[in-house]
């Protein structure tokens, strides 16, 4: 994988978290949220191959640095 | 239309000159008593793109982060006038204050922990309905693993969950979104201790083959400023 393909991919990880932070956290003020429902729902459909692609390899993942042997530093 | 990112405390410091709103658009600090909501004006809802309007908000919020405690308003939080804002701040003042004391110094580190096995317990095949005692057999059997695996998804979650728990000031744990998903938290930390927080992620992964596990932030605070400002809306609601 190339940096260019691991720091996309941090994004696209980091953006399921910010989905979960800022659609169902944060403080609730007045009216209306503007972004429709199903936007939301196709960027989760689309990070589900992802999550799952990042869970099937055999490091850590991609938002963490690789485990090394060896007592902690 | 007013689209609100934060309230923050330390309303005499203006929000930076350099971060900008959605569409670009410039902030402007609303000041309440001891508050100062970040805020940018709109003739109409901003546009999208959705994502790249999140990460706009996100921004926002981090570079208020940088010098002030803050409470990030869930995307999307808009009023109709500075007015409206203002009776909203003015009507939940202390304890907005009192949110702020609990998140001062701290920032929220989200975890998730995916089964690492390929998802197994994910795809459980079920059993072709055949009506033939075979099939109320294979039905019992598909229930039994289904059970299993959700059990064993919950002890493995809760083996990750506590000890980061021990390390936060706070923590708050959602469902997972499915079998596979053994642990999706927040934690609110202490900004001192994020190194030791992710050292002991990276542990717990040394020590937990089953599961692939994923740290992301500092995040602002999130996950912890809905309880005190729960009923929020039916306080200013009916007037906004």
């Amino acid at each position: 994988m190339s940096t260019h393909d691991q720091i996309a991919g941090r994004r696209d990880v980091a953006l399921v978290d910010l989905l979960d932070r800022l659609m169902a956290g944060g403080v609730v003020i007045g009216g209306d949220i503007t972004l429709a429902i199903a936007d939301v729902d196709l960027v989760y459909v689309g990070l589900r191959a992802i999550i799952n692609s990042v869970a099937g390899e055999e490091e850590t993942g991609v938002a963490l640095p690789p485990v090394r042997e060896g007592p902690p530093a | 239309m007013i689209w609100v990112y934060a309230i923050g405390e330390r309303p005499d410091l203006a929000p930076p000159a350099s971060a900008l709103g959605l569409d670009g658009a410039p902030l402007e600090g609303v000041r309440e008593g001891g508050l100062l909501a970040v805020v940018s004006r709109h003739a109409a809802a901003p546009g999208m793109p959705a994502i790249d309007a999140l990460w706009a908000h996100e921004h926002v919020v981090e570079s208020l982060m940088t010098d002030r405690a803050v409470l990030p308003m869930r995307f999307g939080s808009q009023l109709p006038d500075e007015a409206a804002l203002r009776r909203a701040l003015a009507s939940r003042h202390d304890d907005l204050l009192s949110v702020l004391d609990g998140v001062r110094g701290r920032v929220e580190l989200a975890v998730r922990a995916l089964s690492a096995d390929g998802a197994a317990g994910a795809d459980v095949p079920v059993p072709a309905a055949t009506g033939a005692v075979n099939g109320h057999d294979s039905g019992r059997e598909y229930v039994r693993t289904k059970l299993e695996l959700r059990n064993r998804a919950e002890a493995a979650g809760a083996a990750l969950h506590a000890p980061l728990a021990a390390l936060a000031a706070a923590e708050s744990r959602r469902p997972g979104r499915g079998p596979a998903e053994l642990l999706r938290a927040s934690y609110l930390v202490e900004r001192p201790l994020v190194a030791t927080f992710r050292s002991l992620v990276q542990r717990l992964q040394r020590e937990h083959r089953e599961a692939a596990m994923l740290c992301t932030g500092p995040w602002p605070p999130y996950s912890f400023v809905e309880v005190a400002v729960r009923d929020w809306m039916t306080g200013v609601g009916g007037d906004a």
